[in-house]
């Protein structure tokens, strides 16, 4: 790890205004378990680093009258798994974070640096390795071990989107609370994020001098259900095989809205259009939900060495809809 | 993030003094802006910019001592308890979050100590395995572990026992599945992991007769 | 027990106590050093920070093969902090990983800094990192003095052609195995002070003080008894931390250059591309047996790469582990430009059984017999015959499905059984001294090191159980040069190289006690007792252990250094291992339910430490069946998985109910009768395990790790087609 300067910021103005500064890489420190690993590795090389330890405000989880329910971008994984609230109307993003990382990481990792990590493709996160999320000019992934990349939305570059609480953030249709010099703006939590084919080297559409303070939760719709399931080749501390979250509302016995977002498959939080097709006007059944998974999986382009990731995408996804309208064995 | 804006030269930047609050919490505030509303995430209007720190003053409570020293921003929270306090106990397995060596307890919590910037815990309270029998007398935890042989080389054993400590403190009385869900985060190469369980087991069991 | 006799057919005799009951051996008794290793103080080469310690840094070649040109160190010299820096320009490297320079500084921080700022100028040259590219034609040369493939290793027994014919079943398939790295938690590491040019006092992570003594003195060219070598603790090895590497003597060069003291702690990346791997095969069996099961004849053939290193073959279980008249194995090293292979816990058994244990399973389906009945009907030990019959009783082996794959649902069960032969060799040459103080003090010493098996504890309950004292009462000191010359530790040879000795230790100074005390009895020493902390003469008339140690004018030493450890055939340990699993084969995932390991290790000294063994072993070997696998990328030629992430060994919530089993028969070739366990317990879990998932799936898995991918292909339900295809010479 390079050495940088250590800014320790006390609002959120001050954060952004550092972030305006010129002539100098800045980086964001929030619960740093991602930034470190990046420094270390010498991937970042920051000259200054921001630190929001002590911005308050942005830990909270709070609901409003509305029945909006917001969180602050530093709160961390552990106090998301924990509160009530979101165990009970959010449950896709509770469960989210209760099965991320480890239970120390989750007591230091936060919302926000969970949906901006970088991803951990393994030749993105060596530096003997040229590639395209580097400013290269090719992904040496694609044609080499790729078992772990991108089985849908992939190229140039596959490495997959590291964020499980961005997929359950997708399904449930939250909204960011963006930061920027002057004031502030909101974004889908969908439209935040990037494909590789349009900029390899970044997955979010954050400007340098935007932060995300904070993310709002709309309020559950009547007879709203939502759901996530993950699989994982080791039960301790490994990333996702394939992980789903989705948010179903049924009225009158038919399903009227459909969300359906995979992860670990994709270089963003992989919003299904096919499944959800399928799904919508339809009654819930075993049945529906094979057919809902299989359309998902009808747009997949496995490379060499992960196929694999079909059928546990497949998998994650029956299960999540299977669950979230009661009809799991 | 690199910047798009025409490069200014740091060092014109306007200057803002360290202000020491005192010992025991918060001491260095850099950027503060008095004034702020307390709470409010956004305020208008140019705040003035921190000078970047190179060296820094840190005052932390470790194991129940305040301890004031120096680090360079990019010593992690490991490093300084091994190579500036010499609490050995805390390891270093991978230096990536991915063992649970280094796990120690921050203001209560479990966090690794590989993966945290000394500097984040300025103010706050760390608990090491050196702060666990102090006194003399073994935490439940230790004397469970002796007493199961819940560890071979003894290398990951602080870090596992720290995790299991948190996690009794937050659920008292885990069972077995609970147990292995606590320590997921921490790596045993020697494959101690049954007696591990035994003894956590057996000493919340312990600790809730006690009371 | 199951068997009255020892592995050679004898009647059990137990050797051990002339006068009844064993007070303390055999019992299950905390470590000695627990307590220090749960509060943090145990000290290992890690947390060592002498007075005046530099930190170094090594700087590592990212090719795999190439010829450093150039290193300018002029910048890194400036820097603040830096005091040494050694430079190796024209060396050769041959794997990505190989030290190039390294830099010595007052803080860890500017050591990275120097290392940072070292320019390195190379010349990178073609490289081969797996086995088939390696012994295609033109496949650059590893070595420029030898081919990339070495001479075929072939023993032969029998006539295997003749063997096949009178078979009535034959199988025969190709296995893979992968690269395993030994990733102890606490990676190698070296401080390192030169008093002056000729004294220097080491303290490294090492399985052997000795051998890391007389390496080091080699190297330097000065005598041994100069270099005193320390290792209190260390943090695993498991085979890797046998020599003192280059990362020693680059440490040590800095700290004779230097005049101080040098700290060299590798990190993960470094660990895992330079300290050793257990090598991976590509092996072709063919197995063929009469209807009744018997065996006629075992053919292998396959490959293997150490990397640059050597060691690396596979072929011992079809050798070893049945009886069979004709036996042919042909096994073919072949270098490629990674790490060295290192002894790694049982090398080359767990490759070895896993294929072997595959093809007794499928000649068993194949002839419609019980996979444990044909492992009877072949095994040429008596004392596995009866594990394999005692652990199918425990585990309940008569309650599996009959038919393979026959479970209904996505979810299917199966059960898998596998054994394993290690020869825990143990050898004379090794004393242990145990000394009397007049004030009733017990020190046992010897010049071993304990690598996390237990072997300090069971040194002092050895002498404990002959002086009749708790072990409490006695001081246990290992690990330095200046103690009696003490075992390495590996092969699982420590408990049988070193129980003798400790005993006779004991034995003597309890002897030369009663010789002093006697007199006070008014008795003949031999007819003293010592038990429960007294020592007492024929009519009833005792005193205190102390109060006999008081008789002492000075202290005593005895030294104990007996090495009647009989051979081979007395140093057999033998095991069976039976897995349950489940198999979602939506997925592809397996988990493993529970294992049961029955072992044989000769007397059991310690209960609690030797089952924590049997624990350790089973759980390397699911990690080995299921997760573990060194990946490279061939363009590049470089580790992709060089941390403890990507690399993966599964944790507490992957583990099994395991349940040991140990037989405790005191069939070890020695007067105490004990046998090492290290290595055994690690042997047959993958092979119990995929064959279990055979039985669940019912189709075979020829490749480990068992990853949700190779299942997923296995069924059918993906096309995975071999990246590489071998070439048959």
């Amino acid at each position: 790890m390079r050495n940088f300067g250590y800014v320790r910021a006390s609002t959120v103005s001050d954060v952004v205004n550092e972030l305006a500064v010129g002539g100098r890489d800045t980086s964001i420190l929030s619960g740093g378990v991602d930034l470190l690993d990046l420094l270390k590795e010498e991937l970042v090389n920051p000259d200054v680093v921001v630190s929001l330890s002590q911005v308050p405000g942005l830990e909270s989880v709070s609901v409003a009258t509305d029945g909006k329910t917001t969180v602050g971008a530093r709160a961390t994984l552990a106090s998301l798994a924990a509160n009530l609230d979101l165990q009970t109307r959010y449950r896709a993003l509770a469960d989210a974070a209760a099965k991320a990382a480890t239970p120390q990481i989750r007591n230091r990792a936060t919302l926000g640096g969970n949906i901006l990590q970088r991803p951990r493709c393994w030749y993105f996160r060596k530096q003997e390795f040229d590639c395209l999320k580097k400013g290269g000019n090719s992904c040496p992934g694609a044609a080499g071990e790729n078992r772990y990349l991108a089985i849908l939305g992939g190229g140039p570059c596959y490495a997959v989107h590291a964020s499980s609480l961005a997929v359950a953030l997708v399904a449930l249709d939250a909204s960011a609370v963006i930061s920027r010099p002057g004031g502030s703006r909101t974004s889908l939590v969908k439209d935040l994020f990037i494909g590789p084919s349009e900029d390899p080297t970044r997955e979010h559409r954050l400007a340098d001098n935007e932060i995300i303070v904070s993310v709002i939760l709309p309020a559950p719709k009547v007879g709203s259900t939502n759901c996530y399931t993950k699989v994982r080749h080791k039960e301790a501390w490994d990333w996702a095989m394939a992980e789903a979250a989705v948010q179903l509302v049924v009225s009158g016995g038919l399903i009227t809205d459909a969300r359906v977002v995979i992860g670990g498959v994709a270089p963003v939080p992989w919003r299904s259009a096919e499944a959800e097709v399928v799904l919508k006007g339809k009654a819930p059944s075993a049945t529906l939900m094979a057919q809902a998974a299989e359309a998902a999986m009808v747009v997949a382009r496995p490379l060499s060495d992960n196929a694999y990731k079909v059928p546990a995408a497949y998998h994650v996804v029956e299960q999540a809809l299977l669950q979230a309208t009661g009809l799991a064995s | 993030m690199s910047q798009d804006e025409t490069p200014s030269n740091p060092n014109d930047l306007s200057r803002r003094d360290f202000i020491k609050v005192g010992l025991g919490s918060s001491i260095v505030a850099v950027g503060v802006l008095p004034g702020c509303e307390e709470g409010a995430l956004l305020h208008e209007g140019r705040a003035e910019l921190a000078t970047p720190l190179s060296q820094l003053d840190i005052v932390l409570t470790v194991n129940g001592e305040v301890v004031s020293l120096t680090a360079e921003p990019r010593s992690t929270l490991a490093e300084v308890l091994r190579d500036t306090l010499h609490l050995t106990g805390t390891k270093i397995g991978c230096d990536r979050a991915a063992c649970g060596a280094c796990t120690v307890q921050v203001d209560g919590k479990v966090m690794l100590a590989c993966s945290t910037l000394a500097v984040e815990v300025d103010g706050r309270s760390v608990v090491t395995i050196e702060g666990l029998s102090s006194g003399g007398e073994l935490h439940p935890l230790q004397a469970s572990f002796v007493e199961c042989d819940a560890l071979q080389c003894g290398f990951c054993t602080p870090g596992m026992i720290m995790s299991c400590k948190g996690l009794l403190e937050s659920n008292p009385a885990p069972d077995l599945q609970e147990v292995k869900d606590g320590i997921a985060g921490n790596l045993c190469r020697c494959g101690t992991y049954p007696r591990v369980f035994e003894a956590t087991l057996q000493a919340a069991s312990r600790m809730r007769q006690r009371g | 027990m199951a068997d009255n006799v020892t592995q050679a057919g004898e009647p059990l005799v137990d050797r051990y106590s002339q006068r009844g009951d064993r007070d303390i051996i055999g019992t299950s008794v905390p470590r000695l050093d627990a307590i220090a290793k749960v509060t943090g103080a145990a000290k290992y080469t890690h947390d060592l920070y002498p007075t005046g310690v530099l930190h170094a840094v090594a700087v590592r070649s990212p090719y795999a093969s190439a010829t450093v040109i150039t290193i300018n160190d002029g910048v890194a010299r400036t820097l603040p902090g830096v005091v040494e820096i050694l430079t190796y320009p024209g060396k050769r490297i041959r794997y990505a990983g190989e030290e190039v320079a390294v830099v010595a500084a007052e803080t860890l921080g500017q050591a990275r800094d120097g290392a940072r700022a070292l320019e390195v100028e190379y010349e990178a040259y073609a490289a081969v990192v797996n086995i088939e590219d390696a012994i295609s034609s033109g496949a650059p040369q590893v070595y420029d003095t030898k081919p990339n493939a070495g001479e075929p290793r072939v023993s032969t027994t029998g006539d295997v052609v003749q063997g096949f014919s009178q078979a009535d079943v034959v199988y025969e398939a190709d296995y893979r195995t992968q690269i395993q790295t030994h990733s102890p938690m606490e990676t190698h590491a070296a401080v390192i002070h030169w008093h002056d040019f000729d004294h220097a006092t080491v303290w490294i992570a090492t399985q052997g003080i000795f051998s890391a003594r007389d390496e080091l003195a080699t190297y330097h060219g000065v005598p041994p008894e100069n270099i005193k070598v320390i290792c209190d603790y260390i943090g695993g090895g498991f085979g890797s931390k046998i020599g003192i590497g280059t990362y020693g003597r680059m440490c040590s060069d800095l700290s004779r250059l230097s005049g101080r003291p040098v700290r060299l702690i590798l990190d993960r990346k470094a660990e895992q591309l330079a300290t050793g791997n257990r090598p991976n095969s590509i092996q072709h069996l063919k197995v063929g047996a009469r209807s009744d099961g018997t065996l006629t004849a075992i053919e292998l053939t396959g490959y293997a790469t150490p990397g640059v290193g050597s060691g690396s073959g596979f072929g011992s279980a079809a050798r070893g582990l049945y009886d069979c008249p004709n036996i042919s194995t042909t096994e073919i090293a072949v270098y490629t430009n990674c790490g060295p292979a290192a002894a790694m816990r049982a090398p080359g058994h767990p490759q070895g059984v896993f294929s072997m244990e595959a093809a007794m399973d499928e000649l068993a389906y194949e002839l419609g017999l019980d996979p444990v009945e044909i492992r009877i009907t072949n095994d040429p030990h008596k004392m596995r015959r009866a594990q394999l019959r005692l652990g199918a009783e425990k585990f309940g082996w008569a309650q599996r499905n009959p038919v393979p794959g026959g479970d209904s649902g996505p979810v299917k069960r199966g059960m898998g059984v596998a054994t394993c032969t290690w020869v825990g060799g143990g050898t004379p040459g090794y004393q242990v001294k145990t000394t009397l103080h007049p004030d009733g003090r017990v020190l046992v010493q010897t010049g071993t090191q304990d690598i996390g098996t237990g072997c300090r504890t069971w040194i002092g309950m050895l002498v404990a159980e002959e002086l009749g004292l708790p072990l409490e009462k006695i001081q246990v000191e290992i690990g330095h040069t200046d103690l009696p010359v003490g075992c390495f530790a590996g092969g699982s040879t420590t408990t049988p190289s070193m129980s003798p000795p400790s005993r006779e230790s004991g034995q003597l100074a309890r002897e030369a006690l009663a010789e002093v005390v006697a007199p006070v009895f008014g008795g003949v020493p031999s007819q003293l007792t010592f038990q429960d902390g007294l020592v007492m003469a024929d009519n009833g008339v005792s005193m205190t252990f102390e109060e006999a140690c008081s008789y002492l004018d000075a202290p005593i030493s005895l030294t104990g250094s007996r090495g009647d450890i009989a051979k081979v055939g007395r140093q057999i340990s033998t095991g069976a291992h039976f897995a349950e699993v489940e198999v979602d084969v939506r997925t592809g995932k397996i988990t493993v339910l529970r294992v049961l390991a029955v072992h044989d290790a000769g007397r059991i000294l310690n209960r609690l430490t030797a089952e924590s063994q049997v624990y350790g072993g089973v759980i390397m070997g699911m990690n080995y069946a299921l997760f573990e696998e060194r990946v490279m990328d061939v363009s590049q030629g470089l580790m992709l998985n060089a941390n403890l992430e990507g690399y993966k060994i599964g944790g507490s919530r992957d583990i099994p109910e395991i349940t040991p089993l140990l037989m405790d028969l005191a069939s070890g070739g020695s007067y105490v009768g004990a046998l090492g366990l290290g290595e055994s317990p690690t042997i047959p879990t993958a092979a119990a395990i995929a064959n279990a998932v055979r039985h669940a799936i019912g189709v075979r898995l020829t490749e480990i790790p068992m990853t949700p991918s190779r299942v997923l292909a296995a069924l059918g339900t993906i096309n995975r087609s071999p990246k590489y295809k071998m070439r048959r010479r």
